[in-house]
């Protein structure tokens, strides 16, 4: 179990007695009185006193309904659906882009995008195969595992004997998938900057450092496969081209 | 009917969670829908989700059933015959799809369309999407997979749509061995193959068992073959190391002898479960923070229910450990849906001697809600009554603070109700329990007898007076000139004041930041007080208050220290009864004025108190400032002799004695590894 006392003060006294003598923590401050001689009342004298006999009848504004005989009222057995409240919409920071690139000959283009809105999440592990990772100059952005991508898989049939008992797989040379960006990051001034970078993940940890690039992260053993370095707005094809224009003006009118 | 678009599971936005997306192709307007919608249901909650992982990962999906229309019912089909194509039938369907029963066809084959019809279909109706699920409307057998994609027939059933999503989703090889050859390549790209037979380098040792034999099993496509199969050995969950794996029968290895990546049907093996939690831990969004015991079985032994913004999960205790009984996302049968900001107490509210839930909601609905949630009799749990906005007599406000105990002695679980802040004056209710639900038998409006409310009355629940109906302390330290508490005996449907303390109580001078823990320390039956003050003097107190019924008396006082326990301004205290001796004793801990971080115990002899306590380490757990305890009795024993102790990432159950021990300790997730640990 990791070490919890990064959250407790640096310096802090000796170890617990069992029979030690009281600590006193607050010098200024009284003793409580003796056992058996406890008979001062502090005061607050800016406030009132509770009244020995409470009053019986309230009246005023933004009151409970009378209460009536209640005892006599069956309970509820409410059903349905409860009713939201007014709905809270996603801020646009909080949308993502989602990008598909197509790897063919062995580089990777984008083809297609797609805003969605609400947070993105990146993972916290990824699979031992391919995956993605986006990168602005060497800062991470996001990444994500790509569970048997490239790949054309007949289901087994493992009532009947060799072949058809295992899977058949079929390598696919051109392949799409996606990747995912948090709008925020999709600017103008990002854009060139942005890697696309596809791993070939031999050896993967538990858990990801999220602020360490693939490459980095502790335990990894990655290769790098191909890489889409920077995204060319005038490389890409109109109806995407259009759509990130569209999202890098709203972000700058948003700044 | 147009196509449509229903999310039939919905956790959370698309970007922190795994989207199905399930289109279905061949399927009419009409009864064919309904098929299909019952295929959909069948395949994926009364199959994958009901199961193992899938079960206790829910929280992690979403579900987007598309239902598209076709002009024809049935897919096209083509029939091959040694790869020749003999006979072509089109049908007019959504997406244009064939099957064709051939596997070296992958079974099934798009038309020309289909891949932008697909496409369209996806960008027009699914927000985003990891995984796609095609259903064909044909009963063959078989399917095509790849990309995220699962393409599939009718003749396909759950367990292989959880194989093939250990590909799709795990990025797992296969386990079994179809095919009689010795794999020559080197180390396989996933995490449940390997040709590595060096236990030290192993990439699932730290599952293996240091007594099992490394391999486990030599020979073609091998179970249990090196020694002696230990009697406790599990095909599915004990790892070791057998031969045969990847297709083939030798040369590469597997981890178990039997895992759903070998036979479908199994659940995934630790390693393959462990891979896929890892995977897709953050999108449960799940921590250990929201933490209820109670007993959901009347086993006598304390459950533990964990609640995580729209989900909850019910965890069984077997006395040493706990496991997963109950997931759920979104909503239970009744309903109630559940959001961060439900508030739960546990408490056999009907008297079957298991415990029910209740819980409140006051701020994430148009109005405040009430419900309270029984077994479902599947070891789940079902909403029996709910209150939306009010019931006869309360209106329920943001602010209501609840308190439960069996104020009127009918063995049914009651709850009073107080609101100090939402209203021009503060109100509480007696809520009486009539099993199936509650119903409000006596309000109090502003006053309480011998009492004027604040909005700052604390409420503690007791049977001060022995007659086994729940009675209330109430303390108020702020709003007047001088700290009161109060001592309110239930009749059971009325409140009446025994004795009310102003500024003092006997031998003991009250201050604004009391602290008040009941718990009958000396076991005759009524209540008594313990009460801490550790910031308002030089040095810091501690009362144990006995109840005669009526009043109290000091029984003892210790001043700055008692038997054993140097007391500081940040000790925190729970009452339990870590001998089960009847006396309500004190776990005290206190992570902020000393070096060590200490977990103590002051154990009530009746008259007084012997303390003990544990630092830093117990166990493998490391007591820290972000721990939370919850006393309980998870072992079954009597008393509440252990603590539920969690925080964000960390679960662990801690057993009393000198020094205190711990039985399980979990890091993300509770499962209990045969051997190992995911951390």
């Amino acid at each position: 179990m990791t070490d919890q006392r990064e959250t407790r003060p640096p310096v802090l006294p000796n170890e617990q007695k069992p029979m030690g003598a009281p600590v006193v923590n607050a010098p200024g401050l009284p003793l409580m009185e003796s056992v058996g001689e406890v008979r001062t009342v502090l005061r607050n004298t800016a406030l009132p006193l509770m009244a020995a006999n409470a009053a019986t009848e309230v009246s005023g504004e933004h009151l409970m309904e009378k209460a009536g005989t209640m005892s006599e009222t069956p309970p509820s057995h409410n059903s349905g659906p409860q009713r939201a409240s007014e709905a809270t919409m996603p801020t646009r920071s909080d949308g993502y882009l989602r990008l598909e690139v197509r790897f063919e000959n062995g580089k990777l283009s984008v083809i297609g995008a797609k805003t969605v809105p609400g947070a993105l999440i990146n993972p916290t592990a990824l699979i031992q195969g391919k995956a993605y990772e986006v990168l602005i100059a060497d800062q991470p952005i996001s990444v994500g595992s790509l569970p048997d991508v490239g790949v054309r898989r007949a289901f087994s049939n493992r009532d009947v004997p060799d072949p058809e008992g295992k899977h058949r797989f079929v390598q696919v040379p051109t392949f799409e998938f996606f990747v995912r960006v948090p709008i925020a990051h999709v600017t103008a001034e990002n854009l060139p900057k942005m890697n696309i970078i596809l791993h070939e993940v031999r050896e993967t940890p538990d858990r990801l450092v999220p602020t360490l690039a693939v490459q980095k992260q502790p335990g990894i053993e990655a290769m790098e496969v191909v890489r889409l370095s920077g995204i060319q707005l005038e490389s890409i094809s109109q109806d995407v081209r259009l759509q990130l224009e569209a999202i890098i003006d709203e972000n700058k009118n948003a700044h | 009917m147009p196509d449509s678009m229903t999310q039939i599971l919905s956790s959370g936005p698309p970007g922190s969670k795994v989207n199905i997306a399930v289109l279905g192709d061949g399927f009419a307007d009409g009864t064919d829908q309904t098929t299909y919608n019952n295929k959909v249901n069948d395949l994926l909650f009364n199959g994958l989700f009901k199961n193992d992982y899938y079960f206790e990962d829910i929280q992690a999906f979403n579900v987007y059933r598309v239902n598209l229309i076709s002009v024809d019912s049935g897919v096209g089909t083509k029939t091959y015959d040694n790869g020749t194509l003999l006979n072509t039938v089109t049908k007019n369907t959504a997406l244009g799809y064939y099957y064709s029963g051939s596997w070296s066809h992958c079974w099934l084959e798009g038309g020309a369309n289909t891949s932008t019809l697909v496409n369209n279909a996806l960008n027009t109706w699914v927000p985003d999407h990891n995984l796609v699920l095609i259903l064909l409307n044909n009963p063959g057998f078989g399917g095509c997979g790849g990309g995220g994609f699962a393409v599939l027939p009718l003749g396909i059933t759950w367990d292989t749509i959880a194989h093939e999503f250990g590909h799709g989703l795990g990025g797992f090889c296969d386990e079994y061995c179809a095919t009689d050859k010795t794999y020559t390549g080197g180390e396989p790209g996933c995490v449940d193959n390997t040709i590595n037979t060096n236990r030290t380098t192993l990439k699932w040792g730290r599952f293996v068992n240091p007594g099992t034999p490394i391999p486990t099993g030599k020979g073609k496509c091998a179970g249990y073959t090196e020694g002696a199969r230990p009697a406790d050995w599990d095909d599915n969950q004990s790892v070791g190391l057998f031969e045969g794996a990847g297709t083939l029968t030798q040369g590469i290895y597997r981890p178990v002898i039997n895992c759903r990546m070998r036979s479908n049907l199994p659940p995934y093996c630790p390693v393959c479960y462990t891979h896929m939690k890892s995977l897709n831990d953050a999108m449960t969004q799940r921590t250990f923070l929201q933490v209820y015991p109670g007993d959901f079985n009347g086993d006598g032994k304390s459950d533990a229910l964990i609640h995580n913004g729209n989900g909850i999960m019910l965890y069984r205790s077997n006395g040493t450990q706990l496991d997963v009984q109950f997931s759920v996302v979104n909503l239970v049968p009744g309903s109630w849906q559940f959001q961060a900001g439900d508030k739960f107490w546990t408490g056999d509210f009907n008297h079957d001697g298991k415990d029910e839930v209740l819980v409140f909601n006051g701020s994430d609905w148009v109005m405040p809600y009430l419900g309270l949630l029984a077994d479902d009799g599947s070891g789940g749990l079902k909403l029996i009554a709910r209150y939306d906005g009010s019931m006869p007599g309360w209106q329920f406000s943001r602010h209501d603070q609840f308190f439960v105990g069996d104020f009127n002695g009918d063995g049914l679980v009651d709850v009073f109700v107080f609101n100090g802040v939402d209203w021009s004056i503060p109100y509480l209710g007696m809520l009486q329990s009539h099993g199936t639900g509650l119903a409000l038998v006596r309000r109090y409006d502003a006053n309480l007898p011998g009492w004027q409310m604040r909005p700052t009355d604390q409420f503690f629940v007791g049977d001060f007076n022995g007659d086994k109906k729940a009675d209330l302390f109430v303390f108020n330290g702020s709003a007047w000139s001088i700290p009161y508490l109060g001592m309110l005996a239930s009749t059971g449907s009325a409140l009446s004041m025994s004795t009310r303390y102003d500024g003092n109580m006997p031998d003991w001078q009250m201050r604004p930041s009391d602290q008040h823990f009941v718990g009958d320390f000396d076991g005759d039956g009524k209540a008594d007080l313990f009460v801490f003050n550790g910031d308002a003097w030089s040095i810091a107190y501690l009362g144990m208050l006995k109840s005669t019924g009526s009043s109290l008396t000091m029984t003892q006082r210790y001043d700055g220290n008692a038997p054993g326990w140097q007391m500081r301004s940040h000790d925190r205290h729970y009452v339990a009864d870590l001998n089960g001796d009847g006396k309500a004793d004190l776990v005290v801990f206190n992570a902020n004025d000393w070096s060590p971080v200490y977990l103590g115990r002051m154990i009530s002899t009746g008259s007084g108190l012997s303390c003990d306590w544990s630092a830093d380490w117990i166990g493998g757990w490391h007591l820290g400032t972000v721990d939370n305890f919850e006393p309980c009795n998870y072992a079954g024993i009597g008393g509440k002799r252990n603590l539920f102790v969690h925080n964000t990432d960390w679960f662990g159950m801690l057993r009393s004695g000198s020094p205190w021990a711990l039985d399980q300790i979990y890091y993300r997730w509770i499962h209990n590894y045969r051997y190992g640990h995911n951390f």
